[in-house]
C-alpha cells in the first residue's frame, strides 16, 4: 500500500518535472542576452552607422497558411543573411477562426507577435480597434521602401484616413476555368478572353448535359459581387457606408446568375452543398466554374492539360474581380519597432516577394510576370487582367457582419427562397443597412 | 434551551473534506468562476473582442428576446437536437454495453471496434458522413435506391438535416456511453445474480430488477453529463451546415450562434448575451434532473 | 446448454450488425490516407485508391511528427495523472464525507459544466500568461489540472460503495486519508481506468486550448500538428488522413490493452467467462 503511494508521488513529481523542463519559455525573453558585436554586411545600406554592437533580436511571425511557410522562411533566412543579428520564428497556426482567437487574447500582452499576416476582414475590425501600428513614419524615412511597387488597391485597403497599416504580400483576382476535355466532347468551342457575359450564359447552357452541368455555381460572396460591378453597380456605395445590392444594375447581375441556376445550366444550393463548386469542377462534373487565383495549382493537378482559364467575361461596364490581399502588419506594443520595420520593409521588396510566386500571386507589380511563368502552359494573363480591374467589396464599418448578412441572403437566394433577385436583394440590402448601422 | 452541539469528529470530517476539495475548488475558481463573471459583465456591453466596450445595460438581452428570430430557432433546435439524440444514444448504449459484458468469444474485438468513433477526430468523422449522406453518390442512398428506390437528401433536404445531425450525434456518442456503462456495471455484485438465478429469474427479469436499477447511477451521470454536452454542439453544426445557409440554419444550435455572433461578427457583448441565457437554461434544466436524482436512482 | 448457446448467437448477430457502420470511418480514414489530394474528395467517391499515394505519409514524415507525438505523451500523461488525483480526491469528499453545503456546492460546481469552451479560452491564457507558461507543455497541462466531470463520476462510484465501508476502519481510527489511499480507491481500479481513458482520450485530441497556448514548432502537440494540413485556400487532406492515422493508432491500441480492467469476467447472464 505505501508503495503504492510512493510510485504515485514518484510518477506524478516525474511528470511535472518533464513538464516543466521540456517546452521552451516565451522567446522574446532571449532578446536581452549578452551583446553581440556584428560586422555589417558590405551591401547592405539600410542600418544606420557602420560597425555597431546590436543585441540579437528574435521577432515572431504568425502566419495561417501552413503551406506558405517554406516560402516565408525562404524570406527570412535571406532577411537574416543581411541582418544577422535578426532573427525570425514562425507561429503557423490553422485557420483564421483560431487565428483571430489567439490573437485577442496575446493584443497589448508581451506575447503579442512582433508581424503577423492581415487581411480585409481583419483589417476592418482590428483597425479600428487601434491596435495596428501605422507604418507612415516609417515608409517615410526609409528610402529603400517603394511603395509604388505594390499592388496599389491593395495599398488603398489597408490605408485607413490617410495611414497605411500594413505592408502588402499579395493579390488575387478571379478567371474562369473550364475543362477542355468536357468541351472537346460537347463540341462547344472554348471560351476566349473578351468574352461577354451573354457568351458566358449560352455556352454554360450548350455545356449542360446529363452529369455534367455547365457552370458550377459557387458559394462565395465575391464572384456575384464580380457580376454585380460589371452591370454597374456595386455591393456598397462609394463611401461603404450603404448596400448598394438592390440598385437596378447591381439586380440585373445578380438575376443573369439566378436565370442560370433556375434553368439549371448551374448547381442550385443543394447541390453546392452536397458537392462543392471546387470538388465537382475537378471531379470533371461541370464544365466551368469561377474561382480565385489561388485555386491554380490545386486545379491544375486535377485537370493536367485539360486545364483552361479564360478571363471573367465582360458586362455591359466591363470585367471587375473583386480582389484581395494579405499584408504584413505590426502592433502598436511593439518593443522592437526598428527591427520589424526592417523586415517589414524587406518584405515589400521585389526580391522577398518573388519568393512565393509558387502559393500565391505577389502584391509587388515587379513579379507579375515572372509569376506568369510559373505555369507556362496556362492563360495566367487572364488573372493580371483581373488584377487591372480590381475592385473592392467590403463596408466602412462592421464590414464582417454586412458581408455576413448578404452571404446569408445569397445562400436563400441559391435555395429558392425568393422568386427573383429583387426580392433577395432588397431583403439582403435591409439586413446589410442593419449590420452596418449597428 | 437547546445547544447546539458539533461533535469534533464531525468538524474534523469537514476540515478533511475541504482540504480534499481543495484543487478542484482552486481550478474551478480559476478557470470556470472567473470566466463566468467575466462573461455576465461583457453581456452588459458592447465589447468587440479586443479593447473596451462601452456599457449598454440590458440592451443585448432585450434585442435577443425581441429582434433576433435566430435566437428563437437556435433554442428551439438545440432542444429538439438535446433530447432527440440523448435519450437514444443511453438507450442503445445501455443495450449494446450489456451485450458487450457477455464472455461471448471475441468481445474484447467487438468492444474495441464499438469504442472506434469515439476516437475519430471530428473533421475525419464529418467527411465520412459526408461521403456516406450524399444523395446522389454516397452509400446509404444507393443501397435505399436499390431497396426501396428512394434517394432522400440528408444533407440539404432542410426537414431531413436535423435527424441526420441527430443520427451522427448517437453514432459518435455511443462510445463513450458504452464504456462509461461497462465500467459502472462493475460495481454490480455478483451475488445478486446468483441469487437471482436460484429464484429462476431469466435474462430479462435479471436485467430490469438487478442490472438497471444497479446501474442507475451511471445513467443519472450520463444524462446529466450529455446534455450538457449536446447543448454545446458545435462542431457537427459547423461542418454540415457551413458558415450560412438554410442548412445551417436548419440544424442551427445556440452555442453556434454564440461562436457566430462573437468570433465572425465581432460582437462579443451580444455573445455573452446569449452565453449567459444557455448557461441559465442548462443550469435549469440540470437542477430538475437532480431534483430527481432521489427518485429514480439507486446508490 | 442449448440455450446459451442460442443466447450467444443472438448476441453475436446483434453486435456484427453494428459492426460495419462503426468500423466504416476508421477503415475509410486510413484507406484515404493512401490516396492523392484530388481523389480523396472526388466524386463519386472510391473506396480503394485507383493509384496508391504515399504522398501523405511523405509529407508527415517530413514535418517531424516524432516531437509532437513525444509532446503529446508527456501532456497526455500530466492531464490524465493531474485529473485523476483531483478528481478522485474531490469525489471522496462528495461521496463519503459529511460537510455542510455539500449538495449546494456540488450542484454549483457540476453547473460548471455547462461554460462553453470558447468562453473560457482568453481567461485561461490570461492566467497561464501570468505564470509565465505560455508556449510551454506545462501550460497546456495547468487549465486542465481538474475535471469537473471526472469528479462527477467518481462520485457516482464512490457512492455505490457500501456505507459500512469506512465502518470498521474509522473504529480502527484510521484516518480519512488513510482509507481513501487504500480501501477506495484500490476498489475503485475499473472507473479510474474507464475515466483515465477518456481523460487520455480527451487530452490527445484536445485542440482549441494547445492553439492557443502553444507557438513554437518544437512544442506542437499532434491536434495542432494534424490541424496545419488547414491551409488558407486548400486543405491538405492526404496529410490529414495520414496524420490522423498515425495519432489515432496508439490511443486503439492503449484502449484495446485496458478494456479489459474496466469490465469483468462475470456476465450478465450469470455465466463465468
Amino acid at each position: 500500500m505505501k508503495k503504492k503511494h510512493f510510485c504515485i508521488l514518484l510518477s506524478m513529481l516525474m511528470a511535472v518535472t518533464l513538464l516543466l523542463g521540456c517546452g521552451s519559455d516565451d522567446s522574446n525573453s532571449n532578446a536581452n542576452e549578452s551583446v553581440v558585436e556584428t560586422t555589417k554586411d558590405s551591401e547592405e545600406t539600410k542600418a544606420s552607422g557602420s560597425v555597431e554592437e546590436k543585441a540579437p533580436v528574435t521577432l515572431t511571425m504568425w502566419v495561417w497558411d501552413d503551406a506558405q511557410v517554406p516560402a516565408t522562411q525562404a524570406m527570412i533566412d535571406e532577411f537574416h543573411d543581411m541582418y544577422p543579428y535578426i532573427t525570425v520564428e514562425i507561429t503557423s497556426i490553422a485557420g483564421m477562426a483560431d487565428y483571430n482567437t489567439k490573437m485577442r487574447a496575446v493584443v497589448g500582452t508581451a506575447d503579442a507577435p512582433n508581424v503577423f499576416w492581415i487581411n480585409f476582414n481583419l483589417a476592418k475590425e482590428y483597425i479600428p480597434m487601434g491596435f495596428v501600428q501605422g507604418l507612415n513614419e516609417f515608409i517615410d524615412n526609409d528610402s529603400g521602401f517603394n511603395k509604388d511597387g505594390l499592388n496599389a488597391s491593395i495599398i488603398e485597403t489597408y490605408t485607413v484616413d490617410g495611414t497605411l497599416y500594413g505592408v502588402p504580400k499579395d493579390t488575387d483576382g478571379f478567371a474562369v476555368f473550364y475543362n477542355k476535355s468536357l468541351f472537346d466532347a460537347a463540341a462547344v468551342d472554348y471560351p476566349e478572353d473578351g468574352w461577354t457575359v451573354d457568351d458566358f450564359v449560352e455556352t454554360a447552357k450548350a455545356m449542360t448535359s446529363e452529369g455534367v452541368v455547365g457552370w458550377s455555381n459557387s458559394t462565395s460572396d465575391r464572384v456575384y459581387y464580380n457580376f454585380m460591378y460589371a452591370y454597374g453597380g456595386s455591393p456598397y456605395t462609394e463611401d461603404g457606408l450603404s448596400p448598394n445590392v438592390n440598385s437596378s444594375e447591381s439586380i440585373e447581375g445578380m438575376q443573369v446568375l439566378l436565370d442560370m441556376m433556375n434553368d439549371g445550366s448551374a448547381y442550385s444550393r443543394a447541390d453546392l452543398d452536397e458537392m462543392g463548386s471546387g470538388v465537382a469542377f475537378e471531379s470533371n462534373l461541370a464544365a466551368m466554374t469561377i474561382d480565385g487565383s489561388w485555386m491554380i495549382s490545386e486545379f491544375y493537378t486535377a485537370l493536367g492539360d485539360n486545364l483552361g482559364i479564360v478571363e471573367l467575361p465582360e458586362g455591359p461596364n466591363g470585367i471587375a474581380s473583386t480582389g484581395h490581399g494579405i499584408a504584413y502588419a505590426t502592433t502598436t506594443t511593439n518593443p522592437f519597432m526598428e527591427e520589424t520595420w526592417l523586415f517589414l520593409s524587406y518584405l515589400g521588396s521585389d526580391a522577398a516577394q518573388e519568393k512565393q510566386i509558387e502559393v500565391v500571386i505577389p502584391a509587388a507589380n515587379g513579379c507579375a510576370s515572372i509569376w506568369e511563368s510559373v505555369y507556362p502552359d496556362l492563360n495566367l494573363a487572364a488573372f493580371t487582367t483581373a488584377l487591372d480591374h480590381n475592385k473592392s467589396y467590403l463596408a466602412v464599418k462592421n464590414a464582417t457582419a454586412a458581408r455576413s448578412a448578404f452571404q446569408e441572403h445569397l445562400a436563400n437566394m441559391q435555395s429558392g427562397m425568393y422568386d427573383n433577385a429583387r426580392e433577395a436583394m432588397d431583403a439582403a440590402a435591409q439586413a446589410m443597412k442593419d449590420a452596418i448601422d449597428e | 434551551m437547546r445547544v447546539k452541539k458539533i461533535s469534533k469528529s464531525k468538524k474534523k470530517e469537514a476540515c478533511t473534506a475541504y482540504i480534499f476539495l481543495l484543487p478542484l475548488l482552486a481550478g474551478v475558481v480559476m478557470f470556470f468562476i472567473i470566466p463566468i463573471i467575466q462573461s455576465f459583465y461583457y453581456s452588459l456591453t458592447d465589447y468587440k473582442g479586443i479593447g473596451s466596450g462601452s456599457f449598454i445595460g440590458l440592451k443585448n438581452y432585450i434585442t435577443l428576446f425581441t429582434n433576433d428570430i435566430k435566437f428563437m430557432a437556435e433554442a428551439r433546435n438545440t432542444l429538439v437536437y438535446v433530447f432527440g439524440s440523448i435519450p437514444v444514444t443511453i438507450f442503445l448504449a445501455l443495450l449494446i454495453a450489456n451485450l458487450l459484458n457477455s464472455s461471448i468469444r471475441g468481445v474484447g474485438i467487438y468492444r474495441v471496434i464499438y469504442f472506434l468513433p469515439n476516437v475519430m477526430m471530428g473533421a475525419v468523422v464529418a467527411m465520412v458522413w459526408k461521403w456516406l449522406l450524399n444523395s446522389r453518390y454516397g452509400l446509404l442512398d444507393a443501397v435505399l435506391d436499390f431497396l426501396f428506390g428512394i434517394r432522400p437528401a440528408w444533407l440539404s433536404d432542410t426537414s431531413l438535416t436535423m435527424f441526420s445531425m441527430c443520427m451522427i450525434s448517437v453514432w459518435s456518442g455511443l462510445g463513450y456511453c458504452i464504456v462509461i456503462i461497462l465500467a459502472g456495471l462493475q460495481s454490480i455484485g455478483t451475488t445478486y445474480y446468483e441469487a437471482a438465478k436460484i429464484d429462476g429469474a431469466n435474462a430479462f427479469q435479471r436485467f430490469t430488477h438487478i442490472t438497471f436499477p444497479m446501474v442507475t447511477p451511471t445513467i443519472f451521470f450520463l444524462l446529466i453529463t450529455r446534455i450538457i454536452a449536446a447543448f454545446n454542439q458545435f462542431d457537427l453544426v459547423y461542418m454540415l451546415g457551413g458558415e450560412e445557409g438554410p442548412v445551417q440554419e436548419s440544424i442551427r444550435t445556440l452555442v453556434f450562434g454564440i461562436f457566430k455572433s462573437g468570433f465572425t461578427e465581432y460582437r462579443m457583448g451580444y455573445a455573452s448575451a446569449k452565453a449567459v441565457i444557455l448557461f441559465l437554461i442548462i443550469m435549469i434544466i440540470t437542477f430538475f434532473q437532480f431534483l430527481g436524482e432521489k427518485k429514480w436512482v439507486n446508490y | 446448454m442449448r440455450k446459451e448457446k442460442m443466447m450467444k448467437g443472438i448476441i453475436h448477430i446483434i453486435l456484427i450488425s453494428g459492426v460495419f457502420t462503426m468500423l466504416l470511418p476508421l477503415i475509410w480514414m486510413i484507406i484515404t490516407s493512401f490516396k492523392s489530394n484530388i481523389e480523396a474528395v472526388a466524386i463519386p467517391m472510391t473506396i480503394f485508391p485507383k493509384k496508391w499515394d504515399f504522398s501523405g505519409y511523405i509529407r508527415v514524415w517530413e514535418r517531424n511528427i516524432i516531437r509532437p507525438y513525444i509532446n503529446t505523451i508527456i501532456v497526455s500523461a500530466g492531464i490524465v495523472i493531474c485529473q485523476l488525483v483531483t478528481a478522485s480526491m474531490a469525489a471522496y469528499a462528495f461521496a463519503r464525507l459529511d460537510f455542510p453545503g455539500k449538495k449546494w456546492l456540488f450542484l454549483a460546481i457540476v453547473s460548471m459544466l455547462m461554460i462553453p469552451q470558447h468562453m473560457t479560452l482568453i481567461p485561461k491564457y490570461r492566467i497561464v500568461s501570468s505564470m509565465g507558461l505560455v508556449d510551454t507543455l506545462a501550460g497546456v497541462v495547468v487549465p486542465n489540472f481538474i475535471s469537473i466531470s471526472v469528479t462527477f463520476f467518481l462520485r457516482q462510484g464512490f457512492m455505490g460503495f457500501p456505507d459500512e465501508l469506512e465502518d470498521a476502519a474509522k473504529i480502527d481510527g484510521c484516518s480519512h486519508l488513510k482509507i481513501f489511499t487504500t480501501m477506495v480507491i484500490p476498489l475503485s481500479k475499473s472507473i479510474l481506468t474507464a475515466m483515465g481513458i477518456m481523460v487520455l482520450l480527451f487530452a490527445w485530441n484536445d485542440l482549441l486550448w494547445p492553439t492557443i497556448c502553444l507557438n513554437s514548432e518544437k512544442n506542437r502537440v499532434l491536434s495542432t500538428f494534424i490541424g496545419l494540413c488547414k491551409g488558407q485556400y486548400v486543405t491538405d487532406y492526404g496529410y490529414l488522413m495520414a496524420a490522423s492515422t498515425c495519432a489515432v493508432l496508439p490511443m486503439i491500441i492503449v484502449y484495446a490493452i485496458f478494456q479489459k480492467a474496466f469490465v469483468s469476467s462475470i456476465t450478465l447472464t450469470g455465466i463465468k467467462g
